[in-house]
C-alpha cells in the first residue's frame, strides 16, 4: 500500500481538481480518499458521500480555573508562556493545555478539561472509502487532527485491502502541511505558471528533501505563461524532480466544480491529460 | 487603521488585492504593509521593497545538563506533547514537539534543565516608495507558523495611518492570530463552489472575533451570482466585483502589479478603499 500526498504551497492551484480526477481515473485500484486541508475541506463538495462509516471527536485539554478557590496568588498567570490567563480566567483560545498552571497551583484550584475541537467522519463513496475532517474554527490543532486523519486512513486502508492511500493536501508549508506529507511514498505537488507559485513550489520541493520524501510536479494552467513554464522545467531538470504532466487552462475546470462534477468526468480531454499523470506517478511509485 | 485581507481558500487572490490596494493607497499618503502569510509569503515578489533590516525568530527549548540530571524522568512524564524522552543515559529533546511551556524546567528537583533560544524563522522588512513593509519568513520543517505572526505584529504593529495585512489562507491559528486589532477585514472570494464553503467558515471566525467585514468578488465567471446571494442573505456588503480576466492572469504571473500594468482597474482599488472608510465611519 502506497501513500501519497497532493501539495503545492501556494494555494488555488488544483489540489483538489486533481486529487478528485485521480480517483475517478483509477478506479480499477483500491483507493482510499483522506481529505488532509482539515481548516477548509473541498473535497466533499465534488465526492458525494453515502453514509457515514464511522465519525469521532477530538479533545485537546484545556486548563479551567476554580474562582471560589483561587487565592488570586498569580503564580499561573506569572508562569504562564502563552499569555492565556487574564483577571484569573483562561482563555481556552489560547491555552495549548502544558498543565504547568495546574501543577503550580497551591490550592489545587486548576483542573485541566477537555474541550472538543473538531469531529472526523469515514463515509462510503462510489469511489471507495473517504476519511474527512472538520477543525473547529481558529483552533491550533489542525496538523493534530491530520495526523490523527491520517493514522485512521492507514488502519482502514490496511483492513480494506487498499493499494493507494490519496491525501489532498492543505496550502502552506507549516504545520497541517508537514503533517499531511510526513512518511509519504511519494508528494505530488500541483504548481502553475507564475512567480508566487513558482516561490511557494521551491519551499515545498525544501520540505519534502527535508522530510526526505520523494516528489514530482504537476504543471497546471501550464499555457498561462511561457516563461514561467520553462523555468519551471528548468528548474525540475536541474534538480532532478520528476514532471508528471503538464495541464493547460480550461474553462471547463470552474465549469465542472460549478456543476458540482469531478473534472475529469466532465471534460474528457481533461481525463486523458490525468490518465497520463496517473501513469507516470504509477512508474515513479514502482520503477521496477 | 488597520485592514487585513483573508479569504480561506487559498489561490483567490488575497495577496493581488492586498499589494494593489497599498499601490492605490500609497498615491496620498504613507502605506504600512505587512505579509503575515508566513508560510508562503508572495507579497515581496509583487512590491520589490529593499529589505532593510531582519531578526531571528526562536523558541526556547529545554537543554539537559547532563552532570546534573540523575536521569528522574519528571520532566518526561509530566511533558503535554511528549517533547522528552529517556533513552538509555540521556534525556532526549525533540524540538518539533516542544511548546516551550517551561513546565520541565519547573519540574526539575536538580535544576538540570536550562532555556536556549533556537531559531524556527525570521522576520525582516524595508521601503519601498512611499511604502513601509515587514514579513515573516517560517523555517522549512517549523510548524509553529503563529509564533511568527505573534512576533511580527508585537514588533511592528502601527496605530499611526493605512496598515494593510495580507493574511494566510485557511481558518487555522495563523489567520485568527493575524486578524486580531483589525478594523476592518476585506474577504477575497472566488465564485465557485469551493470559494463560497471557505468563505462561509472565515466569516464565521470574523463575527466570533467581532470585526467588520466586506466582500471582493474575484475572478468572478458568473458575475458572481453565487457569493452575491449569500451575501445578501447574511447583510454582507459587496466592495468590488473583478471579473476574471486573462490579461489579469497574466500580469500577475510575471510578478507584476495590476494597478501599474493595467490602468483601466485603477479605480476598482480606490472604490475598495472609499467603500471601506465608509464602513468603518458608520
Amino acid at each position: 500500500m502506497k501513500e501519497i500526498a497532493i501539495m503545492s504551497g501556494k494555494g488555488g492551484t488544483g489540489k483538489t481538481s486533481l486529487c478528485s480526477s485521480l480517483i475517478s481515473i483509477a478506479q480499477d485500484q483500491r483507493i482510499l480518499l483522506c481529505d488532509c486541508d482539515v481548516e477548509c475541506p473541498d473535497l466533499h463538495l465534488l465526492i458525494e458521500s453515502g453514509k457515514v462509516i464511522e465519525t469521532g471527536c477530538q479533545y485537546a485539554l484545556k486548563a479551567q480555573i476554580d474562582f471560589q478557590e483561587c487565592l488570586q496568588c498569580n503564580l499561573c498567570v506569572n508562569y504562564c508562556q502563552f499569555n492565556a490567563i487574564h483577571d484569573y480566567v483562561v482563555s481556552a483560545d489560547e491555552c495549548e493545555g502544558c498543565g504547568l498552571c495546574q501543577y503550580l497551583c497551591p490550592v489545587e484550584a486548576v483542573s485541566m478539561k477537555e474541550r472538543i475541537y473538531g469531529w472526523w467522519f469515514q463515509v462510503e463513496t462510489a469511489y471507495g472509502p473517504m476519511l474527512r475532517a472538520r477543525l473547529d474554527i481558529g483552533e491550533q490543532n489542525s496538523g493534530k487532527m491530520v495526523a490523527l486523519l491520517r493514522n485512521n486512513a492507514r488502519e482502514i486502508a490496511a483492513r480494506e485491502n487498499c493499494d493507494f492511500i490519496l491525501n489532498d493536501g492543505p496550502p502552506g508549508s507549516g504545520c497541517p502541511a508537514i503533517a499531511a506529507t510526513s512518511n509519504c511514498d511519494l508528494a505530488i505537488i500541483v504548481t502553475e505558471p507564475g512567480c508566487s507559485a513558482i516561490h511557494d513550489l521551491k519551499r515545498i520541493v525544501e520540505l519534502c528533501r527535508h522530510f526526505k520524501i520523494p516528489c514530482g510536479v504537476v504543471i497546471n494552467k501550464c499555457d498561462l505563461n511561457e516563461k514561467c513554464r520553462e523555468e519551471i522545467k528548468q528548474y525540475c531538470s536541474t534538480e532532478g524532480i520528476a514532471l508528471f504532466g503538464e495541464i493547460p487552462f480550461r474553462m471547463a475546470y470552474p465549469e465542472a466544480i460549478a456543476n458540482r462534477q469531478i473534472p475529469s468526468e466532465y471534460n474528457g480531454e481533461i481525463a486523458k491529460e490525468v490518465l497520463n499523470i496517473w501513469q507516470a506517478i504509477r512508474m515513479a511509485l514502482m520503477p521496477n | 487603521m488597520i485592514i487585513a485581507v483573508a479569504s480561506g481558500k487559498g489561490g483567490t487572490g488575497k495577496t493581488t488585492i492586498a499589494v494593489n490596494l497599498a499601490a492605490a493607497a500609497g498615491k496620498s499618503s504613507r502605506v504600512n504593509y505587512l505579509d503575515l502569510d508566513v508560510e508562503t509569503p508572495n507579497s515581496h515578489i509583487f512590491l520589490k521593497p529593499k529589505i532593510q533590516w531582519q531578526e531571528d525568530v526562536s523558541k526556547d527549548l529545554p537543554v539537559i545538563d547532563q552532570e546534573k540530571c540523575t536521569l528522574c524522568d519528571a520532566c518526561a512524564e509530566i511533558c503535554a506533547f511528549n517533547a522528552m524522552a529517556i533513552v538509555g543515559n540521556n534525556v532526549l529533546v525533540f524540538p518539533d514537539m516542544c511548546h516551550s511551556c517551561k513546565f520541565c524546567g519547573v519540574v526539575c528537583a536538580e535544576k538540570a534543565i536550562n532555556d536556549q533560544p533556537f531559531k524556527i524563522g525570521e522576520i525582516s522588512g524595508g521601503n519601498v516608495d512611499n511604502l513601509w513593509f515587514a514579513q515573516g519568513l517560517l523555517n522549512i520543517g517549523e510548524s509553529s507558523a503563529h509564533k511568527i505572526v505573534q512576533t511580527l505584529k508585537n514588533r511592528v504593529m502601527v496605530d499611526a495611518g493605512l496598515t494593510i495585512v495580507d493574511l494566510p489562507p485557511g481558518t487555522g491559528c495563523s489567520v485568527v492570530e493575524g486578524l486580531k486589532g483589525s478594523d476592518f477585514c476585506i474577504l477575497v472570494a472566488e465564485s465557485t463552489l469551493f470559494g463560497l464553503f471557505d468563505m462561509s467558515m472565515t466569516v464565521e471566525i470574523l463575527r466570533k472575533l467581532n470585526i467588520p467585514f466586506g466582500i471582493v468578488i474575484n475572478r468572478s465567471l458568473d458575475s458572481g451570482q453565487a457569493i452575491k446571494q449569500y451575501a445578501e442573505k447574511d447583510n454582507i456588503p459587496i466592495l468590488q466585483t473583478i471579473a476574471f480576466d486573462r490579461a489579469i492572469a497574466e500580469c500577475c504571473s510575471c510578478g507584476n502589479m495590476i494597478y501599474h500594468e493595467l490602468p483601466v482597474y485603477q479605480k476598482s482599488f480606490h472604490d475598495i478603499l472609499e467603500a471601506v472608510e465608509e464602513l468603518i465611519k458608520q
